[in-house]
């Protein structure tokens, strides 16, 4: 039997994902990248081996991806997260044609062809504005968890708004609102919508056709992918992990050499 | 093969400190393009250009608003480095608003040194925008007969175009060798080979560049899948250069104002307001330069589909002419079937593994 390994490994988190032949998810790990984030991504390989019961010996062939995909010696190749992630979601959701990846120091949508080939793709520019980064600072402006952020944006009373982008003007202006007594659910609505109007300004640029779907650690916020849904007039479908859409479908070109 | 070209340009202005202290003659600078450089050779001086440096940018800031481009920014710190202390007088044309803007700080800061402007009439009246272009000419050349304290004659022009003609063909050459064979031309190397004519005089750049010309046409033909043609002011920070040669992205041709389009003006052919309209306005399009009678897009689509290229546009913060250029060239590349991408860079910059992230999905996708 063969088996196939992708690492991912981000500006915030290192992935790893073991599958077989049929795309089979046997065993995948998620990390924290520390300062090392070398040692981050074969912790997470290890422990994905681990979970699949699998030896390093088993593996034929892996390919890295994300930020530090370059370090990853070990891997036969090493690929963009931009075609890993469009190759993982074509592979859970077939007929995905535009793809929104929102991970934690940048944001990329994808126009997506037939099994994942990216035809064209956009960038965020370097600063944080429209990535993780940008919630995980204002979600610690209010004291709350990212899960936490989401879950009180759900519950807004009151429309707010950011007038700012700018992670640091944007964490001042939530400073200024809770000064003045504004509740925490309806501050967090407004940052859910300031990042998510920037998003939708980034799938524009690859033009919106459907399927939607959206991957990256930034899907599993559910207020987002809502207020992303309304912008955008359309479902957005969201894998069951979206955070291991990089790293699965990095297994997958592992598997395809 | 390039190794020298990198060691002047490592020196920052230090080639043309030494020339002028080993010469004795004067120094003007081109801020930055698009001033017929045979003027001040003819005038026995050396043009120089600077386009942006690898500067952090500290003094500048008390001039120039954060907002300014990044290439006039740096320019200006390097002014206030000392790294212009050897230029005599500087020659500022109006491409930008920044630039025109620069020209007057530079009045202000450095008032023992000339600043002369060279305006670029933006006017569809194409008479009166000759007319005007020679009274520009003829007001710089009497300002630079002051600077340099020779007057300039036809003999001394002549002999200057053949002196600049030379030093195009070979050029041109080099172009050539890298359409033809882009696998035996490392990016960082073409570049590299370009920029450091900006700090030496024609002559020794000339001096240089024939043997490695000479060399490169004899490489063999070496494969180079991905090819690209960059789209730009200038390809600054020059580092990023090597990006391109380490992820096998072969840049085949280039649409830059420091590169392709100054290149295809040629030489001045003569004084008179046709000679200056055709310098000027003569060659491929430019986004600084107001031409109605040119299409950038058109010509960029054919550009790539002769070279069997994808274009890279390389944007420097906060570039106006191209960004402003930007959103209408996509779409028009996209059109022709062209695979296009963008990026932005600012100088000084550090790290670029973003950009890195982007080129290689390019290659991926083309």
């Amino acid at each position: 039997m063969s088996y196939f390994a992708g690492i991912d490994v981000g500006s915030l988190t290192a992935k790893a994902v073991i599958i077989d032949r049929d795309n089979k998810i046997l065993g995948s790990h998620i990390l924290g990248i520390g300062q090392d984030s070398l040692k981050a991504g074969m912790d997470a390989y290890g422990e994905a081996l681990k979970k699949a019961g699998l030896k390093r010996e088993d593996v034929t062939s892996i390919v890295s991806t994300g930020y530090s995909r370059k370090r990853f010696t070990e891997a036969a190749m090493q690929k963009t997260e931009i075609s890993c992630h469009a190759r993982g979601i074509a592979a859970v959701f077939p007929s995905v044609r535009t793809l929104l990846d929102v991970g934690g120091q940048d944001s990329k949508s994808m126009k997506v062809g037939g099994e994942g080939r990216v035809l064209d793709f956009a960038m965020n520019d370097k600063c944080a504005a429209g990535t993780g980064r940008f919630v995980d600072v204002m979600a610690a402006a209010l004291s709350l968890t990212l899960d936490g952020l989401s879950d009180a944006a759900l519950s807004f009373k009151e429309e707010l708004s950011l007038s700012s982008t700018c992670t640091v003007f944007g964490e001042s202006e939530v400073v200024s609102l809770l000064s003045q007594g504004q509740s925490v659910p309806d501050i967090a609505w407004a940052i859910v919508k300031s990042i998510a109007d920037r998003l939708v300004s980034l799938v524009k640029r690859v033009g919106i056709e459907q399927d939607i779907a959206m991957s990256g650690g930034m899907a599993k916020n559910r207020a987002l992918v809502a207020r992303l849904e309304d912008r955008i007039g359309f479902d957005i479908l969201v894998p069951p992990e979206p955070q291991l859409m990089g790293a699965f479908g990095a297994a997958i070109i592992a598997k395809g050499r | 093969m390039f190794e020298e070209f990198v060691a002047i340009n490592s020196r920052g202005a230090g080639a043309i400190r030494d020339w002028k202290k080993r010469t004795g003659r004067k120094v003007v600078a081109v801020m930055p393009e698009y001033f017929p450089p045979e003027v001040i050779t003819a005038l026995g001086a050396c043009p120089v250009r600077f386009r942006g440096a690898q500067v952090p940018i500290s003094k500048a800031d008390t001039y120039l608003q954060s907002f300014s481009c990044t290439t006039t920014r740096t320019i200006l710190e390097q002014a206030l480095d000392g790294e212009m202390d050897e230029v005599d007088a500087f020659v500022f044309t109006s491409m930008c608003d920044n630039q025109q803007n620069l020209a007057e700080v530079f009045k202000r800061l450095f008032p023992g040194r000339p600043v002369i402007i060279f305006m670029i009439p933006f006017t569809s009246q194409v008479q009166s925008r000759r007319e005007r272009l020679k009274e520009q000419l003829h007001a710089a050349i009497a300002g630079l007969e002051q600077v340099t304290g020779s007057t300039f004659t036809q003999g001394a022009f002549e002999q200057a175009k053949a002196l600049h003609g030379k030093h195009g063909a070979l050029v041109d050459r080099l172009y050539e060798v890298r359409r033809r064979n882009p696998g035996a031309v490392t990016a960082h190397g073409f570049y590299s080979a370009l920029k450091a004519g900006s700090h030496l005089p024609v002559e020794e750049h000339t001096d240089m560049l024939g043997p490695l010309v000479s060399r490169l046409e004899k490489e063999p033909v070496r494969p180079a899948e991905h090819r690209i043609i960059i789209a730009g002011i200038t390809p600054e920070p020059l580092e990023l250069t090597k990006l391109f040669d380490e992820l096998g992205l072969y840049i085949v041709d280039d649409d830059m104002t420091s590169g392709a389009r100054l290149y295809s003006k040629g030489v001045l052919a003569g004084t008179d307001a046709a000679g200056i309209d055709a310098f000027v306005f003569g060659g491929s399009p430019c986004s600084t330069l107001y031409d109605p009678s040119k299409d950038r897009g058109a010509y960029l689509v054919g550009k790539a589909r002769a070279s069997r290229a994808g274009v890279v546009l390389w944007q420097i913060k906060f570039c106006e002419p191209e960004a402003f250029e930007r959103p209408d060239l996509t779409a028009r590349l996209k059109q022709g079937g062209v695979p296009v991408m963008s990026f932005e860079v600012e100088l000084p910059m550090a790290g670029f593994e973003g950009i890195r992230t982007r080129l290689q999905a390019f290659k991926e996708i083309m």
